[in-house]
C-alpha cells in the first residue's frame, strides 16, 4: 500500500506552500494561505466560549493527501463500533467511516446525478477542482463573507483548508434533489479544513447537505471548517449539517450566509458528537426582504460541549429571522446557546423570534444560554424566549403505563423535543437521527 | 400580606455610601427607600417577609442593591427610574425563599439606562423573578444585563426573567443581553425579552373609538407599565400617581 503524505505535526510557512504546491494553486492563493497564517499566529486563543487549553495547534497534523487512513479496524473504539450497528451502517460503510476503509464506492449514482447538474449549468466540486476550473467566478466569491482576519480558526482554515465543496446554481434553476457530500465520499469531504462556497444566483435554490449521524472517527483531533453563503436576490439555500464527530475532536467552525433582496437562507444545524464544538451560524440580510431561519440541535452526553448558536445580522427593512435552538444534555455534558440579533437602524418593519428550549437529563449536566438582542430601530418586533427543564415525570409516567419501558419512553420524548429540527431533514437522515436518539437514551438508563 | 401594616419610611436622605438592613425573623414590613445610599445590602433572616419600594425621584443616578434571602422569607423589591440611571441588583436566594423584582423606566432625550441584575441560586425550593418594562423616546437607550445561575444543589428551584422595552423614536436603542447558566436539572428557569413599538392594531381600535393618537398611545403605556407592580396593592397605590404624571409629560 502506498502511504499517504503526511505533513510533519505543526504548522510554518513551509507546509502551507507545501500544501499549495501539492494542489497546484495559482500564486494568489499562495500568497492569501501565507498571509493567513500570518494572522492565525498574531491573534490570541480565544477564552470566551468553551475551554479550548488542550488544544495545541502545533500538535496537529494540518495536511493528509487523501488516502486510506493505516489505523486497523481493531483499534476503533467500541463506542463507536456500537453506534453504527445500533443506526444499521452497512459494513464497508463503516469501515470507511472509521477511516480503516477504502473509499466507498458510490461512483455510479454519483455519475448519473452529476450529468443532471451539468446540462443545467450546475457546478458541484470540491473546492480545489472549482478554483482550477472556475478561477474569476471562485476568486470573486471566496473569502468575501469570511475573511482570514475574522478570527483566529478562520485565519487557520484559510492558511490550510483543503476539501470542501464549491457549489455554483445558475440564474433561475431549481436544484430538487439535495446535494449531499456523502456521493462525493472521499478523504476530503471529511477533512479537517474543509473550505466550502456555496453562490446561489437570482431565482435559484439548492439544498446542501452535509455529514452524518454516524461517528466519524478520526485520531486527529482538530476540525476547523468555514462555510460561506451566498444568495443572491430571490434565491434560497437551504445548508443542513449533521455533525457527529467522536468525542475526542475539537471542533471549531465559522459559517456565515449573506442574503440579497428577498432571498433566503436557512442553516439546519444539528450538534451531536466532537469534545469541544464552537459554532454559530450567521445570516447577514443586507437587503429589503431578506429572510433567514436558523434551526440547531445540540446533544451533549460525559465530557461534551455544544457551544452552539446563532447570529442574525439585519440590515434592511422589511427583514425577518426567526432561531429555534433545542439543546439537550445528559450525563454531566454542557450545552452553551451562543447567540446574537442585532437590528440596525433604518430596518423598518424588520423582525426577529428566538426561541431557545433547553431539555437536561439528570442533575449533572449542565445548560446555559447567552443570548444578545440589540435592537436600534423603532419599527422592528423583536422577541426572545428560552426556558430550561428535565424531563417530565408526568410524560415518562403516561407512556410508561401505555407500555413502553424507560428507554423508549425516554427517546419518544426527547424525539418530539427536537422534533422541529428532524422534520427539516430529508427522510434518511431523519430515520438516522431518530435511532440514534434511542441508541443513546439506552445508554443513560441506569 | 396584610395591608393593615403600617407603611414605615426608612433611610432618609442618608449620606453614607453603604448600609446593611436586616429584617429580623418572622417580621412583615412594608418600607420605601427614598436616600443617597449608593450601596445597600438587604438581609431578610429566615421568614421575614418585606416589600421595599424606591421612590420614584431618588436623585442619585447609581444604585447597587445586594438582597439576602434568608430560608422562608419573601421580598418584593419595586423601582421607578426616570432618566439616566446605572442600577445593579444582586440576589442570593436560601431554601425556601422568594424574591421579586419588578421596575419601570422611562428614558427620554439622550439617557443611558443601564441596569444589571444577578439571580444565584445556591440552594434548593429557592424562587426569583425579575421583570423590567422601559420607555424609551428621543435618542435615549437601555441596557439590560441579567444572569440566573442555579448551582447543582439547587433542586427544585425556578428562577425567571424578563424585559420589555417599547421603542417610540429613531434613536432609540435597547440592548438586551439575559443570560441563563443552569448546573442541575431539576429546574424551571425562563427568561424573555422583546423590544417593539406600539401595537397598529391596538393603536387603530382606539382611535377608531374616538382617542387622538397620544391619548391612545398613554392608554397603552399605562397598560403596558399595569402588570408591573400589580403583585402588591403597596406598589400599585405608590407608583400610579407617578406613572400618569410621566405619560402625561410625554404624551401632551
Amino acid at each position: 500500500m502506498i502511504s499517504p503524505y503526511k505533513s510533519p505535526k505543526g504548522l510554518n510557512k513551509k507546509i502551507v506552500t507545501q500544501i499549495s504546491e501539492q494542489k497546484n494553486e495559482p500564486g494568489w492563493m499562495t500568497d492569501f494561505r501565507l498571509k493567513a497564517l500570518e494572522i492565525f499566529e498574531s491573534k490570541p486563543m480565544p477564552t470566551w466560549g468553551a475551554d479550548l487549553k488542550d488544544l495545541d495547534p502545533n500538535d496537529i497534523y494540518y495536511y493528509l493527501k487523501p488516502a486510506p487512513q493505516s489505523s486497523s479496524w481493531e483499534d476503533v473504539p467500541a463506542t463507536i463500533k456500537d453506534t453504527f450497528n445500533a443506526l444499521g451502517i452497512p459494513q464497508a460503510e463503516q469501515k470507511y467511516l472509521a477511516g480503516v476503509g477504502a473509499q466507498y464506492e458510490s461512483e455510479m449514482i454519483y455519475k448519473n446525478l452529476r450529468k443532471q447538474w451539468a446540462d443545467k449549468g450546475v457546478i458541484f466540486l470540491d473546492t480545489s477542482s472549482g478554483l482550477q476550473q472556475f478561477p474569476e467566478l471562485f476568486k470573486k466569491h471566496f473569502a468575501s463573507i469570511i475573511p482570514p482576519h475574522d478570527n483566529k480558526f478562520a485565519a487557520l482554515n484559510s492558511a490550510v483548508w483543503s476539501g470542501g465543496s464549491f457549489v455554483y446554481v445558475p440564474e433561475g434553476v431549481h436544484i430538487d434533489m439535495p446535494l449531499q457530500t456523502y456521493f462525493r465520499i472521499n478523504q476530503a469531504s471529511m477533512g479537517q479544513f474543509e473550505r466550502t462556497l456555496i453562490i446561489a444566483e437570482p431565482g435559484s435554490f439548492v439544498h446542501y447537505v452535509e455529514g452524518c449521524s454516524a461517528p466519524v472517527y478520526r485520531s486527529n483531533s482538530l476540525h476547523s471548517a468555514v462555510v460561506e453563503l451566498i444568495a443572491y436576490k430571490n434565491s434560497r439555500i437551504r445548508y443542513t449539517t449533521i455533525q457527529n464527530w467522536a468525542p475526542n475532536v475539537y471542533n471549531l467552525v465559522t459559517k456565515r450566509a449573506i442574503a440579497y433582496e428577498n432571498a433566503k437562507v436557512e442553516w439546519i444545524d444539528g450538534n451531536f458528537g466532537s469534545k469541544v464544538t464552537m459554532k454559530y451560524p450567521c445570516i447577514i440580510l443586507k437587503e429589503r426582504g431578506a429572510q433567514g431561519q436558523i434551526i440547531s440541535i445540540a446533544v451533549a452526553n460525559q465530557n461534551q460541549h455544544q457551544d452552539a448558536g446563532a447570529k442574525v445580522i439585519h440590515l434592511a427593512p422589511e427583514t425577518t429571522s426567526n432561531i429555534v435552538s433545542k439543546s439537550i444534555s445528559s450525563k454531566g455534558g454542557r450545552t452553551s446557546y451562543r447567540g446574537l440579533v442585532k437590528v440596525l437602524p433604518g430596518c423598518v418593519n424588520s423582525s426577529s423570534s428566538v426561541k431557545c428550549d433547553a431539555l437536561m437529563l439528570d442533575a449533572q449536566s449542565r445548560s446555559d444560554t447567552y443570548p444578545t438582542i440589540d435592537v436600534r430601530e423603532e419599527s422592528a418586533r423583536i422577541g426572545h424566549e428560552a426556558s430550561v427543564c428535565k424531563m417530565s415525570d408526568d410524560q415518562l409516567l403516561y407512556l410508561m403505563s401505555r407500555g413502553f419501558n424507560e428507554a423508549q419512553a425516554r427517546s419518544m420524548i426527547v424525539n418530539g423535543f427536537i422534533d422541529a429540527f428532524v422534520k427539516e431533514l430529508p427522510m434518511e437522515y431523519a430515520v438516522e437521527i431518530n435511532r440514534l436518539i434511542a441508541h443513546e437514551m439506552e445508554g443513560s438508563i441506569g | 400580606m396584610n395591608e393593615q401594616v403600617v407603611v414605615k419610611k426608612i433611610f432618609g436622605t442618608d449620606q453614607e455610601k453603604e448600609r446593611s438592613i436586616v429584617f429580623k425573623k418572622d417580621s412583615k414590613n412594608v418600607v420605601i427607600r427614598d436616600s443617597a445610599c449608593t450601596h445597600q445590602t438587604f438581609i431578610l433572616q429566615d421568614n421575614a417577609d418585606v416589600v421595599i419600594m424606591d421612590k420614584p425621584k431618588i436623585t442619585e443616578k447609581s444604585r447597587h442593591i445586594t438582597i439576602v434571602a434568608g430560608k422562608g422569607s419573601k421580598v418584593l423589591y419595586t423601582l421607578a427610574l426616570q432618566g439616566s440611571a446605572d442600577v445593579s441588583c444582586k440576589l442570593i436566594s436560601a431554601t425556601g425563599s422568594t424574591i421579586d423584582i419588578r421596575g419601570i423606566y422611562i428614558g427620554s432625550g439622550d439617557d443611558q439606562i443601564a441596569i444589571t441584575t444577578e439571580q444565584m441560586h445556591p440552594a434548593p425550593q429557592s424562587h426569583s423573578s425579575i421583570l423590567f418594562k422601559g420607555l424609551l423616546t428621543d435618542a435615549a437607550s437601555s441596557i439590560y444585563k441579567g444572569i440566573i445561575v442555579i448551582r447543582e444543589n439547587a433542586a427544585g428551584s425556578n428562577a425567571d426573567q424578563s424585559h420589555q422595552a417599547i421603542l417610540t423614536s429613531s434613536q432609540a436603542r435597547s440592548l438586551s443581553v439575559p443570560a441563563l447558566e443552569i448546573l442541575t436539572d431539576d429546574v424551571q428557569c425562563k427568561h424573555g425579552s422583546a423590544t417593539g413599538p406600539f401595537d397598529d392594531q391596538l393603536i387603530f381600535y382606539l382611535m377608531n373609538r374616538g382617542f387622538s393618537l397620544n391619548q391612545a398611545r398613554a392608554l397603552l403605556i399605562k397598560g403596558f407599565f399595569a402588570e408591573v407592580f400589580s403583585q402588591s396593592l403597596f406598589s400599585k397605590n405608590f407608583y400610579a400617581n407617578w406613572i400618569d404624571e410621566q405619560i402625561r409629560e410625554v404624551y401632551e
